[in-house]
């Protein structure tokens, strides 16, 4: 049993209410949510410092413009926040930052987490180019429904970390049949419950996750085995490497977005991943053709050597993809095979080590000699 | 009276090309060729000499998924490649031309073969539904002028010009643009000459029409980002990807100035910034970005919408940055990637030059 605040509002409302009391009760200099600009209608990750501006914020809408993760990173890299900050997140966001935290690419000094159990969001070019009335109509009236949202992210699809860990409050949403009149806010910690103090509502102890919570858990399940088993299909062998990276077109925005990849000159950007003529002269007499820009296998393949402990899944990746590449579920599986290996939940803990950075003399004896 | 080499292509411009560039390997004229070739869905560029290979040659292909001035870079950044034939659309030789002027490519061993453009179908639109191929075409294409080597945009590092507008079915005019290009037709053994009136007709009167709705278009791209407003408005979707910048033949860069962490500032900071409105976006560094860029790139922007193409929210950047680049290359008179010979206008030191921004 967890400590329960239940608003009469509707969600989005509820937690509006909660987020602008928070400022004016100076509880927190700042409030860090997804938030409408007035004139575009667009939605970005924002600071929010001033209760009126609250007015703003759009804490669940389902579309991920940057994972907020990297936003947080940007913020905190150079210096933590000197004040309390909360920060609305979603799972997977929450858990990028954990990790580029464990990289010493931010800090989580000062911050305070709100987290959701997480219906998905839909891809950006979805958001983009469909009537959005329409997309925020079938996605909430999905929720209400007990349903998971059609159309939604593959990876939000078929997400396993859909009900958040370690945040200080988490709101109740994916499962929940009657967000369009209530919003339950559970206090995680002792930060979240002091947070929850004086807030207008009823307070009361309650069960986080309930029998719809486990069917949304089950639908994300089965969408999984569909998925992936699609994938291996497409993906078996070399030539289904191949095959599936022959669109991508090396613009590497996968990895622009990707809240894990931090390092600000990449490894296929250095002089390294450069070659002379002759070099592809000779490639030319070994094969009779060779490819220009070369390495678009390469590439993946090392980008998720790199990430693979540490993706949550997010969907960024695939999202920003020019050639629809499916990049996110097949990081999504290589991720979780290697994850698996190390037993390794990224962005669960921030004390769990990452497994590459740490040395235990009984391990991985399944391929030793 | 303009002439050209007339040559059979009756089973289209591609294949036509390829018979050109098989029977020049096999003189060896070039030890290898450049071009487009379709691998699975998609078309990548390679450099082969394998006769066989280029019987999957598509020389213009439906979508540009990598740029061609790019490619060369690849192959000729740190040094000049064998002597190679490369078949690329105008945009791509322009880009090509640019990124020589900035040491990123080493042209000297490339023979350029340039054909009549059409244009090219949006990636995003490509992929989802592959018949729209040669019905659909990327904005700036729809309005470009430097699709065949006419008029003052005309690139003067083409070597043969493959002319197909305004030219009888079946048929390919191929127009020797340099004295390289002249020794290479003789040597392939193409001397029937014919009259390239109709061609030039055609693509004159194409041009017309181009330019007119050239004008058109950019009069109302204009109108979107007029003031700051409709900059941070055009802008405000921008995910800060960096997809536009990844793409751009131009944008050579291996640690770009937006990289930087200059203006980036602590937390603390941060706050007092958002403090100033009530409200700030944490991605705050957008417009800065783009307006860096083009100032960074804008002379030798040569249009060719690798941008828009690559921009996962839909922001017409390719038709913004070309407003610009219309705009400041005028100033110069500078045409990008026109001649090899001449300057970037920023490399070059006039005495008497803007005159009108001096102080009176």
């Amino acid at each position: 049993m967890t400590k329960m605040l239940k608003i009469d509002k509707m969600v989005s409302d509820g937690t509006r209410d909660f987020l602008r009391f928070l400022l004016e009760s100076k509880k927190v200099r700042s409030v860090a949510v997804l938030t409408r600009e007035g004139t575009s209608g667009w939605v970005s990750y924002s600071l929010i410092t001033d209760p009126e501006k609250m007015a703003e914020g759009v804490p669940f809408c389902p579309v991920m413009p940057h994972n907020a993760g990297k936003c947080l990173s940007r913020l905190t890299s150079k210096g933590p926040f000197d004040e309390p900050v909360v920060v609305v997140l979603r799972p997977c966001e929450q858990r990028a930052f954990v990790e580029l935290v464990k990289r010493q690419q931010g800090s989580l000094d000062n911050i305070i987490t709100i987290s959701s159990i997480c219906p998905g969001v839909y891809p950006l070019k979805t958001f983009v180019r469909e009537n959005e009335d329409k997309l925020l109509k079938d996605y909430w009236s999905a929720v209400a429904d007990g349903k998971l949202p059609e159309g939604i992210r593959d990876t939000c699809s078929c997400c396993e970390h859909f009900v958040p860990v370690g945040a200080d409050i988490v709101i109740t949403i994916a499962g929940e049949k009657h967000t369009g009149k209530e919003c339950k806010l559970f206090a995680n910690t002792e930060k979240g419950v002091e947070l929850l103090k004086e807030m207008d509502g009823e307070t009361r102890e309650f069960e986080l996750e309930t029998k719809g919570t486990e069917t949304i858990r089950q639908l994300r399940q089965k969408n999984e085995e569909k998925i992936m088993a699609d994938l291996e299909k497409k993906l078996s062998g070399l030539d289904g490497l191949v095959e599936m990276f022959s669109t991508c077109i090396g613009c590497h925005g996968c990895r622009s977005v990707c809240p894990i990849c931090y390092c600000r000159l990449c490894e296929f950007d250095s002089p390294r991943s450069e070659y002379e003529a002759e070099k592809y002269e000779t490639e030319l007499r070994k094969r009779g053709g060779v490819r220009i820009p070369p390495g678009s296998i390469a590439f993946q393949i090392g980008r998720m050597i790199h990430i693979g402990l540490s993706c949550v899944s997010c969907g960024m990746c695939s999202d920003v993809c020019p050639a629809d590449i499916p990049v996110a579920s097949i990081f999504r599986k290589t991720g979780k095979a290697v994850q698996d290996v190390f037993e390794y939940i990224p962005g669960k803990d921030v004390e769990d080590k990452i497994p590459v950075t740490t040395f235990e003399e009984e391990e991985l004896t399944s391929v030793e000699d | 009276m303009k002439e050209g080499h007339v040559i059979k292509a009756t089973e289209g411009t591609s294949k036509a090309i390829a018979g050109l560039l098989k029977s020049s390997l096999e003189k060896k004229i070039f030890e290898a060729v450049l071009v487009p070739i379709r691998t699975n869905k998609e078309y990548n560029y390679v450099l082969t000499d394998n006769i066989d290979l280029l019987n999957k040659a598509e020389i213009m292909p439906p979508v540009m998924s990598v740029q061609g001035g790019k490619v060369l870079q690849a192959l000729t950044r740190h040094g000049k490649s064998r002597k190679i034939a490369a078949v690329m659309r105008m945009c791509e030789i322009r880009a090509a031309i640019e990124l020589s002027k900035l040491e990123q490519t080493d042209l000297e061993n490339v023979f350029f073969i340039s054909v009549d453009c059409n244009g090219v179908t949006p990636l995003s639109d490509y992929l989802e539904d592959p018949s729209c191929a040669g019905k659909k075409f990327r904005p700036l294409c729809e309005i470009c002028t430097s699709f065949s080597v006419v008029g003052d945009e005309q690139a003067q590092d083409v070597d043969i010009h493959a002319a197909t507008m305004g030219v009888d079915k079946g048929q390919m005019l191929l127009i020797p643009m340099s004295t390289d290009g002249e020794s290479v037709l003789e040597k392939l053994g193409i001397d029937k000459k014919q009259d390239a009136g109709n061609w030039v007709k055609q693509t004159e009167k194409l041009q017309k029409q181009r330019t007119a709705a050239r004008e058109k278009a950019l009069t109302k791209t204009k109108e979107t980002i007029k003031g700051l407003n409709g900059l941070v408005e055009v802008f405000s979707r921008c995910i800060e990807c960096y997809n536009c910048r990844s793409v751009c033949p131009i944008c050579y860069c291996r640690l770009c100035f937006s990289d930087k962490e200059t203006f980036r500032e602590t937390g603390g900071e941060y706050l007092d910034r958002a403090q100033a409105q009530g409200v700030m976006k944490c991605m705050d560094e957008v417009l800065q970005f783009h307006l860096g860029r083009m100032s960074h790139i804008s002379l030798s922007c040569v249009s060719c919408g690798m941008c828009e193409d690559a921009c996962p929210v839909d922001i017409p950047v390719g038709q913004i940055f070309s407003v610009v680049a219309e705009r400041s290359q005028a100033i110069f008179n500078y045409v990008p990637g026109k001649s090899s010979d001449e300057a970037q206008p920023l490399r070059t030191f006039e005495l008497d030059e803007l005159t009108e921004v001096e102080d009176k």
